[in-house]
């Protein structure tokens, strides 16, 4: 089947029951997404699907065929960070960082559905991303300022 | 995982035809399938994906009022559809309150009344009654999330949130099967544990949700969905209610987290609230009244203070 990953075809046998995850960092290398609980209850996988959150431990890697996958290393390079990954880093928003990929995506699929999201509605859409460093309010504080960034960047 | 294939069903009549199958289970989202097949819980040959069925995710009204949810609409956009929000807030409210913002948009309404309790004897393979067993090991173990009424032999709760909702407004299911499509009220839809305490639904091998209806005479009025977590989100329920006095007029009310399924309030405590003129007193009767069959096991009490906390907040809320 063919799976693309940020823009890029590969063209894999796949199991169905083989998960996303698993693919993206045994097969194709991609370990920036990374794996914690393994059952959703944890946000580290998140991805986006054709613009929208999904935890890639729960998404079956076949049921990916025709869809646009994008994961961290597609939001941004090491020489051109996107606008979140510069807040995350200006605003301290992580302690040990392996959460971070997960939280970047979830608030990349939120910021794409509600650009100028109030404190309250980061919140709650950044709510099914657990940050066992407990850096969550400069998470919030982080998401906000990405939001006047992009905002800034689309005026200009 | 153990090993299964896939197949992305690509019409109604090809998943219903692929679930025939041996061992072939539906799939949503999969968002609780795949760690109920991780646990063990679930060993199917294949997932047919319901994802793919032209229409399945469709939410619409139609031209009598009603509503119709695909099987594989997402939670997501149920919640925030317009029509919902205006016309059946309280499901909407509910959709609101499942899960995560992640897992609301992966997972489906089908999949959401099909998930499997999150009991953790079942869920992590102590024999019980669920699981071919022959005794329910939570009634002298660990039962502070389980169910105060209407529970036994097993005493696991249904964790969905829209049931809840789609119980007050008496919504129907659709159950579609290479046999043909039948359609049954919600009430019918949960099958008590004394009845099959193996299985939560009457959805049984080869058949799949794939259409829930919401009835126009449920639309409107006052409607509310209150969720008590242990956290503010991202948990299931500890107690729930949807209660809805809907412009037709009437009063519904169900609970959620306190029975093996969503659990209607009786009849007679509804029509009190509907015939109005409450005040504290008599709505603090109301509320004994309408949990008078509840029976705690050892931890779980707590639930019965919640549950009348909730049903007085809602009578009050219903009443303005």
């Amino acid at each position: 089947m063919r799976l693309t990953v940020n823009g890029q075809p590969y063209d894999l046998a796949i199991a169905g029951h083989e998960s996303l995850v698993a693919i993206l960092r045994g097969r194709l290398g991609l370990t920036g997404t990374k794996v914690a609980c393994g059952r959703g209850e944890c946000g580290a996988c998140t991805v986006l699907i054709d613009g929208k959150p999904a935890y890639a431990c729960l998404t079956l890697a076949a049921a990916c065929e025709g869809a646009a996958v994008s994961t961290i290393e597609g939001l941004g390079a090491a020489e051109r960070l996107h606008a979140l990954q510069q807040a995350f880093i200006a605003h301290d928003a992580l302690q040990c960082g392996f959460c971070t990929p997960g939280q970047i995506m979830a608030a990349a699929a939120l910021l794409a559905q509600t650009p100028r999201p109030t404190e309250a509605e980061v919140r709650h859409g950044m709510s099914g991303n657990l940050c066992r460093c407990g850096a969550y309010p400069k998470i919030v504080r982080a998401v906000l300022d990405a939001a006047q960034r992009l905002e800034a960047a689309r005026g200009a | 995982m153990s090993p299964f294939t896939y197949h992305r069903a690509t019409s109604t009549d090809d998943a219903a035809a692929r679930l025939a199958g041996a061992r072939a289970v539906p799939m949503g989202g999969g968002t609780d399938l795949l760690v109920a097949i991780d646990e063990g819980v679930v060993a199917p040959a294949q997932l047919v994906d319901l994802r793919g069925v032209p229409g399945a995710d469709a939410v619409a009204l139609d031209a009598r009022g009603a509503l119709r949810i695909g099987g594989a609409a997402r939670v997501h956009d149920v919640a925030r559809h317009p029509a919902v929000l205006e016309r059946w807030p309280a499901l909407a409210q509910a959709c609101e309150a499942v899960g995560s913002p992640t897992l609301r948009q992966m997972g489906t309404m089908g999949g959401n009344l099909c998930q499997r309790p999150r009991c953790w004897y079942f869920r992590r393979g102590v024999s019980c009654f669920k699981n071919g067993g022959d005794e329910c090991p939570a009634v002298d173990g660990e039962n502070q999330y389980l169910a105060v009424i209407g529970g036994g032999p097993c005493h696991a709760v249904h964790p969905s949130d829209p049931a809840v909702a789609l119980t007050a407004l008496e919504a129907t299911v659709e159950i579609t099967s290479a046999g043909g499509t039948r359609t049954v009220p919600i009430a019918a839809f949960f099958v008590p544990p004394a009845e099959a305490p193996e299985r939560e639904t009457v959805v049984g091998p080869g058949e799949f949700v794939s259409a829930i209806g919401v009835p126009a005479v449920s639309a409107g009025g006052v409607q509310r969905y209150h969720k008590l977590m242990q956290r503010e989100a991202w948990d299931f329920a500890l107690v729930s209610i949807a209660a809805v006095r809907p412009a037709a007029g009437g009063v519904r009310m169900a609970l959620g987290g306190v029975a093996p399924g969503p659990w209607r309030v009786n009849s007679s405590v509804e029509e009190d609230v509907a015939s109005g003129g409450l005040d504290d007193d008599s709505i603090s009767a109301l509320a004994e009244r309408a949990l008078y069959d509840a029976q705690p096991l050892s931890k779980n009490g707590y639930k019965i203070e919640m549950a009348g906390a909730l049903l007085r907040q809602a009578m009050r809320e219903l009443a303005t």
